[in-house]
């Protein structure tokens, strides 16, 4: 079946990789009970992840898909007790993601990899409440999780952190799509199913 | 187990109704109240979980959510060494703000049959290009649990386990014979899925029938009045008093 609209197999495939990239996310997420681990974070989460997203972008030729993971993810995260600006986040990086997949052809690594770095960075919408919320986020900080912490994270997640974040973010995605690549051709292609 | 047949149960909420104390537990809980409205929230999973008749899970929920409690209400009196004093401030104040969304959560993938859940979403019409994605995810969870479970048992069998000094020379090692085999199985048991729901007819463009009959109720509209006046009534108490 040609057809540009997204069939049932390609909303399955949607359905599948969005859980297994929820489940990495949300498993190496939770370390940041360690005010430390914030920034280590940025830079393993996209890293790990590359896995199973370029093992996606294999199985992607249509545009929507990405966008789709966007908000689930989104959602997911909004729901499991971060903020709505996941969704903020999400949401326009999927979309971004897609267009540049849609312009510069499918399954291309080099396209790819750009692709993969845009989509990375709306993860930053778990820790973008630090930055844009304001005081009274920081206050609910302080009266949930204590003092120490809230003054611990400050320290490692000052307003520039912002910028060092959008790096390390990219740094690991594109790190995560060189790994994810390296895994594919070692495993999944012997396997048959990339 | 034939979890798609309509049950008849005492207590039985509607998906949209689960969904919905969801979205309320993790907007309140994103405002950071004080600890009297947190545990008015925290207790809403603990009463889902016994109309669900599921006392053991109430009750290790109930005692890791009340000594998070205890913990947040005592911690300027607990002197213990630093480090221990902010280990345990800092898990209480976790669990304290993400646990009644997970237990919620949990509750809703545990007590809802998928085809349930289809069939309410699509009643007030979500799309589906996000209600089948939504409801593979839904599906995948468990197995993606179940067949990371058997991996480390083998694992486990062949010496590969974070205890052993083996894993610690090649921790890039154990992480790839990891997580590779579990990515294999999920996109095999992926492929088998597709194949299953398109010969069931999920690209049908007609409309959907289900066995599955799912009804806002009575029970449901006071189920989800009580939890609102009783968050309510103990904020206004709080904050008034």
């Amino acid at each position: 079946m040609e057809t540009k609209r997204l069939t049932g197999k390609d909303l399955i495939t949607v359905g599948i990789y969005t859980a297994i990239y929820v489940a990495v996310v949300f498993v190496i997420g939770a370390t940041n009970a360690i005010p430390i681990m914030y920034p280590i974070s940025m830079v393993i989460i996209p890293l790990v992840a590359g896995i199973p997203m370029m093992l996606y972008y294999t199985k992607i030729e249509k545009f929507g898909m990405l966008t789709i993971t966007g908000i689930i993810v989104g959602l997911f995260f909004y729901l499991s007790g971060y903020t709505w600006l996941c969704v903020a986040f999400l949401v326009p990086s999927g979309l971004i993601a897609d267009i540049i997949l849609k312009v510069g052809g499918y399954k291309k690594f080099k396209v790819i990899v750009p692709s993969y770095m845009v989509y990375a960075l709306g993860m930053l919408g778990g820790p973008a409440p630090l930055w844009f919320a304001g005081e009274s986020y920081w206050d609910g900080i302080r009266e949930s999780m204590g003092e120490q912490y809230a003054e611990q994270l400050a320290g490692y997640m000052p307003s520039w952190m912002l910028w060092v974040g959008i790096g390390l973010v990219l740094i690991g995605a594109f790190l995560g799509a060189l790994l994810g690549k390296k895994m594919l051709n070692k495993h999944f292609k012997k396997a048959g199913i990339a | 187990m034939n979890k798609e047949a309509p049950r008849k149960r005492r207590f039985h909420l509607d998906p949209r109704i689960k969904v919905l104390i969801l979205v309320l537990i993790a907007t309140v809980e994103m405002f950071s109240l004080n600890i009297w409205v947190m545990t008015a929230i925290g207790l809403i999973p603990v009463f889902l979980y016994l109309t669900d008749h599921r006392v053991s899970g109430a009750i290790k929920y109930s005692i890791v959510f009340g000594l998070s409690v205890l913990a947040h209400i005592f911690r300027a009196d607990i002197q213990l060494n630093m480090v221990l004093n902010m280990v345990i401030v800092l898990l209480g104040g976790f669990v304290l703000k993400l646990f009644p969304a997970f237990a919620t959560g949990e509750y809703i993938l545990k007590s809802t049959s998928v085809s349930e859940m289809m069939s309410a979403f699509s009643a007030i019409g979500l799309n589906r290009k996000m209600l089948i994605p939504l409801s593979v995810m839904f599906r995948f969870f468990p197995t993606i649990r179940r067949e990371h479970a058997a991996i480390h048992d083998a694992a486990m069998m062949r010496g590969v386990s974070i205890g052993r000094k083996r894993f610690w020379k090649n921790p890039g090692q154990a992480f790839e014979y990891r997580i590779i085999p579990l990515m294999i199985t999920v996109a095999n048991i992926g492929n088998d899925l597709s194949a299953a729901a398109l010969s069931r007819g999920l690209d049908n463009p007609a409309r959907h029938t289900t066995y599955t009959d799912v009804k806002i109720g009575i029970t449901d509209v006071v189920t989800l009045i009580c939890i609102i006046a009783v968050v309510t009534a103990v904020f206004v108490f709080t904050t008034l008093m």
